[in-house]
């Protein structure tokens, strides 16, 4: 587990203010929507947001990509860093 | 069928008596004399919202038509409890009831004869009423008097067959809630009949009173509890009955105790009456009245458009119906309320749908979805669960548990009906009432709840009671906190406490034993646990409760030594202490 997706588990848990939820209850390989954490569409419209304001990447709702990127802890850490080694 | 103020204010029937009261028969010319020099004196006080509760209903006609006369705006409260004209205190600026009316128009010197005074136009005489919102606290609602013109209008050719003109008109409702002040004040007036001023509080007060033909205003409540000697007494011509669903072998005893079927209004305050019927046979459906268009929402809750609600605009109900299929008559049927509608993302979601779904899944017993407070955005849930679902909750965790719940509600709602927090507790707080009051389920979500709080939610009265004219039992609590063994409890005394009664005349005081009662009920509710007294000690009382006090109740629960130390605080000293020392239940 990443430094990164720790800290995204923690980002989620304060943002959606899920309680009685651990950073450890969260498995980064699980499904994030539906399954899973079970969010549901506007739990990730919140996490949209909040998620361009603190690590100022750009989702583009147009990309096939983002049910990707937000399927798991995981793809987002990825998704993040990417992001972040772009110029 | 006459305009309200045209009819009470202009129209000459020489000797016609407008109302009684008691032996008393009250004129028009002596009623709009009092009105004048009302109206008078409310010009001179410069106010401008002016709150009016009376028990005579001759004393609030007066009250009115002077309010509206001024060009004033009438507030009326649904209580004249000191609290509760508190709570609304910001919403007028004079107020008046029968002992001030009746000192005024003793003093003031008869005002010019006002004859030639011009009647303000209906659509500016407006009327604020209150009904208790949904968060208990009360949520006022103003009407015009032309819509409340409009209403009577609309349903009087349906009332007219069979009524004698000298049919009177008797009251077992207050005239301060709108279904009372339209029937027993406005449509009197507006139609000529002669209405009797007092409101009866009980069936004992009409029947040496009643004579046939007879126009009776009633209450579910009274039509469930009749008087076994209304089966001899004179037979009234029409029976009116709305405030709350009549149930069918009510209606079926009223039948047989006075020889018609009682007429039920549907309605509200926001709406005013929207459908009638008589429950001849069980579900019998409501037909709509004949200017109210009807239909259905996206809820499946009925929506209900006329002049006397919002004109062209649709009014959306919390009631949830179906229309009758075999006829294209309009007439509906009611299938529950759809409480609490709230908005999340813009939908309308329905709580009790909410709910309706969590109670069809095996792990829940019983459920209640709401908004934790009027900022979140999403929706939470307090559960009781089956032992099956104690079971899960002990494997999953609540936040999983949750997410379980959560997908079953999905397979039938939106997103945005999905709850976000969860409270799993042993039983759902309810007050002595059996209702469940907002504010004790909203407390469950406070970030300050300890787990404690969330096991044993404190049972207390509701703000309003639902029955203004019973006393109170318990006082207003302010607020609360337990934080693990320590217990803090604001409280406001209310003059209707039914311990204030009687002792001692003039200067009431709260009994020592109430207190004690009060401090076991409380400490009860607090700290979860049984309590069988066992002996009280140390007990001392230092200084006696008024009806207004504002107390803090401190509770000190010892569970090794089985005892809970009370003290009911004031700012600078306690009024009594003590220690009840109980035997613990195991």
């Amino acid at each position: 587990m990443t430094t990164l997706e720790t800290e995204l588990k923690a980002f989620i848990i304060e943002t959606l203010n899920l309680e009685d939820l651990n950073i450890e209850d969260i498995d980064s390989n699980e499904a994030l929507f539906v399954e899973g954490l079970g969010l549901d569409s506007i739990d990730a419209l919140e996490l949209g947001v909040a998620l361009q304001k603190k690590y100022d990447v750009r989702i583009d709702a147009k990309s096939d990509d983002v049910k990707n990127h937000f399927a798991s802890v995981h793809n987002l850490a990825k998704f993040i860093e990417m992001s972040r080694g772009k110029p | 069928m006459t305009a309200f103020l045209t009819a009470l204010m202009t129209q000459n029937i020489p000797d016609a008596p407008l109302c009684i009261e008691g032996e008393t028969c009250f004129r028009r010319d002596q009623v709009r004399a009092d009105i004048h020099r009302l109206a008078h004196y409310i010009n001179q006080s410069g106010a401008t919202y002016i709150a009016l509760h009376c028990h005579s209903a001759r004393l609030f006609l007066t009250g009115l038509a002077a309010i509206w006369q001024a060009g004033c705006h009438a507030v009326l409260p649904a209580s004249d409890k000191a609290g509760y004209l508190d709570e609304i205190a910001s919403q007028f600026d004079l107020f008046l009831d029968d002992g001030k009316i009746n000192h005024t128009l003793a003093c003031n010197t008869p005002a010019s004869s006002g004859d030639n005074a011009v009647l303000p136009a209906s659509e500016n005489c407006h009327a604020t009423f209150y009904t208790s919102g949904s968060t208990g606290a009360p949520k006022a609602i103003t009407k015009t008097l032309s819509q409340l013109e409009a209403e009577m209008a609309m349903q009087t050719p349906l009332w007219q067959t069979g009524l004698k003109d000298d049919a009177r008109i008797l009251g077992l409702v207050s005239h301060q809630h709108i279904y009372g002040l339209l029937f027993r004040v406005i449509w009197p007036v507006m139609t000529g009949r002669v209405f009797v001023a007092t409101q009866a509080r009980f069936w004992e007060d009409i029947i040496a009173d009643l004579k046939t033909g007879d126009i009776i205003i009633a209450s579910p409540a009274h039509l469930q509890r009749l008087h076994p000697d209304l089966a001899t007494a004179p037979r009234p011509a029409r029976l009116f009955c709305s405030g709350g669903p009549l149930d069918q072998p009510s209606a079926a005893q009223s039948q047989a105790a006075f020889g018609i079927w009682p007429t039920e209004i549907l309605g509200s305050t926001e709406t005013g009456g929207i459908a009638w019927r008589q429950q001849t046979t069980t579900d019998a459906p409501w037909a709509p009245f004949p200017e109210v268009k009807t239909a259905l929402n996206d809820l499946g809750c009925l929506m209900v458009a006329a002049r006397h609600i919002d004109g062209a605009n649709w009014h959306h109900t919390e009631d949830r119906a179906v229309f009758d299929a075999t006829e294209n008559s309009h007439r509906f049927r009611l299938r529950g309320r759809t409480d609490r509608v709230v908005k999340i993302e813009g939908k309308r979601i329905s709580l009790s749908r909410v709910e309706a779904h969590l109670k069809n899944h095996d792990w829940v017993d019983d459920a209640v979805a709401l908004l934790p407070d009027e900022t979140d955005k999403r929706l939470a849930a307090i559960v009781v669960l089956t032992p099956q679902g104690q079971t899960r909750l002990n494997e999953l965790g609540t936040f999983r548990t949750g997410q379980m719940l959560r997908s079953h509600i999905t397979r039938h709602e939106d997103d945005a009906a999905l709850p976000r927090r969860w409270r799993f507790v042993a039983s759902i707080p309810t007050d002595s009432q059996g209702k469940k009051p907002l504010h004790d389920l909203r407390a469950l979500f406070d970030k300050s709840a300890t787990p404690e709080t969330i096991a044993a939610a404190m049972p207390v009265p509701s703000r309003i009671p639902a029955a203004p004219t019973e006393p109170a039992l318990f006082p207003t609590i302010l607020a609360r906190s337990v934080e693990n063994d320590l217990a803090r409890i604001e409280m406001r005394m209310e003059p209707g406490l039914l311990y204030f009664k009687g002792h001692f005349d003039g200067s009431p005081v709260l009994p020592g034993v109430v207190q004690l009662h009060w401090a076991v009920h409380y400490a009860r509710g607090a700290f979860d646990i049984v309590i069988t007294l066992h002996e009280i000690t140390q007990l001392k009382y230092r200084k006696v409760i008024t009806p207004t006090d504002q107390i803090h109740l401190l509770l000190q629960c010892d569970r090794i030594r089985g005892q809970v130390k009370f003290t009911y605080a004031g700012t600078d000293t306690d009024y009594s202490s003590g220690i009840i020392k109980y035997s613990k239940a195991d």
